[in-house]
């Protein structure tokens, strides 16, 4: 149940010495905008996905400026301290994000508390009145959508305000953008799977989906992508993700997230690192029926070993390699 | 048995044994390739020692009035390491993969005072050791991970254990003895943190 909503339109205010005040509004609880942004309370749950945490301070103590400031809100529900939240967010608001209508919808649900901020980005449009015989079009300058890009959200629930509301849920259609102040300026906050926690999770269910598969074709589509990951450093991405922009097929995807340890945890989202990618899945392996085993680094292998479909055979290839030779070694196990 | 020790009491048996279970061999496979590991353990706290610290008043009042969601330690797990450069070491490699809320240098409240030192951060238990059938209120969120080195482990596993079991009050001069004691560790700790630095100088030349 919704007990307060405020609304401020957010000027872009990012290296000002002084933040102007803003002008907000208390949104009565009925008429169409009321539900309109009900809607947007109800469903924020299964909307804002992405995992974050509110960071210490510098000094590592266990408080946060913008934390402190929800939990105030919450308490008091009232529009100065929601009006403190709003400047924060000016504050940070660079002229490129630009102009935004920001609600901060509060409620209750059974013994929870719950608090929703969302942005709307502006945007222009065509205002369009007919009459009987006539149309009157109209230029609008500032039209507030909640489907383009730019919209975010952060959502925040829990019982207890000395021990919860360390953690939240956002949505923000700009994660791979620089224009992610909204996580890391606005709620001081970061992903809650860290760069090295995500890349190894994935990186591990890489590895174990290309040793339980046996279509040569599905590990191929994997080798591949785990190749291009290399690209993704500093990337902002998910497991579910990863599969979706390497366009997997149906088996090689599903032996992929049938290695998440919990299958929600393909959602999360965390920075793609490559160093940890390269620790955890160094080296690619093709062992051929002949006994031969060839191994070099992922991102090397195809430069290693020049592979030809020879004709006439039953899928059999012709690998070359050139170098010199720097070691040999007698070995226990062949991989 | 009150009502607090009761709930506690099961969510120790249910959840918080079979987590720092978990939680140790998670910490323990992290850190199977770091140098100058000399053990990784985790526990969960006892229901003797969290109604006490439940119990615990400061300043004559209840220091929490929520203790099931406040207490911090309930899964608390400790990396002992050899020296004290490789605290910090440690700690960025923690951070890494877990995210904190806290993270602190714990030592005695005077510069003229020895006691218990070490280097305590407040982690959030990751998502891939909970159990999905087990609400989320049903779970601590958080867990405590202590850095310590070896003379920090050794003087802190017997000081809680001299301190936690007598009925009687130490002597002033038993006291200075624990704090002698602190003393000789910390002293400890600064040479082989010395004499390490220069074997790595020395080994560069």
């Amino acid at each position: 149940m919704i007990t307060n909503i405020f609304s401020f339109l957010v000027h872009p205010g990012k290296g000002l010495e002084e933040q102007p005040n803003i002008g907000g509004a208390d949104i009565p609880l009925n008429g169409r905008l009321f539900i309109m942004l009900e809607e947007i309370f109800d469903r924020s749950e299964y909307e804002c996905k992405t995992e974050i945490s509110f960071d210490p301070t510098d000094a590592g103590q266990q408080q946060n400026d913008c934390r402190d400031e929800i939990i105030t809100l919450l308490q008091q529900q009232n529009i100065v301290v929601a009006r403190r939240i709003a400047i924060r967010l000016q504050s940070v608001t660079t002229r490129r994000s630009g102009l935004g209508l920001f609600f901060l919808i509060i409620g209750q649900e059974n013994n929870r508390q719950k608090a929703l901020l969302s942005r709307f980005p502006a945007d222009i449009g065509v205002w369009a009145e007919e009459n009987l015989q006539t149309l009157r079009v109209e230029f609008l300058e500032r039209v507030f959508m909640k489907n383009a890009m730019s919209y975010k959200a952060a959502l925040y629930y829990g019982e207890s305000f000395s021990s919860d509301f360390w953690d939240g849920y956002v949505v923000d259609r700009q994660l791979n953008t620089n224009a992610n102040y909204w996580i890391k300026e606005f709620l001081l906050s970061d992903f809650k799977t860290t760069p090295a926690a995500g890349t190894k999770r994935l990186a591990e269910a890489l590895k174990q989906a290309m040793n339980s598969i046996r279509n040569p074709s599905a590990k191929e589509e994997i080798y591949a992508a785990a190749r291009l990951a290399y690209n993704l450093d500093g990337q902002s991405t998910s497991v579910d993700a990863f599969c979706n922009q390497y366009n997997f097929s149906q088996e090689a995807r599903d032996a992929i997230l049938s290695n998440i340890p919990i299958d929600s945890m393909r959602f999360d989202q965390f920075v793609f690192c490559v160093e940890e990618f390269q620790k955890r899945l160094p080296y690619r392996s093709i062992e051929l029926d002949n006994g031969a085993v060839m191994t070099a680094q992922v991102r090397d292998f195809e430069t290693c070993f020049i592979k030809e479909e020879l004709p006439d055979t039953e899928g059999e290839y012709l690998f070359k390699t050139q170098g010199k030779i720097i070691n040999e070694l007698f070995r226990k196990r062949k991989l | 048995m009150n009502e607090l020790e009761t709930v506690y009491k099961k969510r120790y048996e249910n959840y918080l044994q079979p987590l720092a279970e978990k939680l140790e061999k998670l910490l323990q496979e992290y850190f199977s390739e770091e140098q100058r590991i000399d053990r990784v353990i985790s526990r969960a706290k006892s229901v003797e020692s969290f109604i006490k610290k439940a119990n615990r008043k400061v300043d004559g009042k209840q220091n929490y009035n929520d203790p099931l969601n406040q207490i911090q330690d309930q899964v608390g797990s400790r990396i002992v390491t050899y020296y004290l450069d490789d605290v910090q070491r440690i700690e960025q490699f923690v951070l890494k993969y877990f995210r904190h809320v806290e993270s602190q240098d714990v030592v005695p409240e005077s510069d003229s005072e020895f006691g218990y030192f070490g280097k305590h951060l407040v982690l959030f238990v990751p998502n891939e050791l909970l159990d999905v059938a087990v609400s989320t209120e049903t779970y601590p969120r958080f867990f405590e991970l202590q850095i310590k080195t070896l003379f920090q482990h050794a003087w802190g596993e017997a000081n809680h254990d001299l301190g936690y079991k007598p009925p009687w009050r130490w002597s002033s001069e038993d006291k200075r003895s624990i704090a002698f004691a602190s003393a000789q560790a910390w002293g400890a700790d600064m040479i082989f943190n010395d004499l390490y630095k220069k074997s790595l100088v020395m080994e560069r030349n």
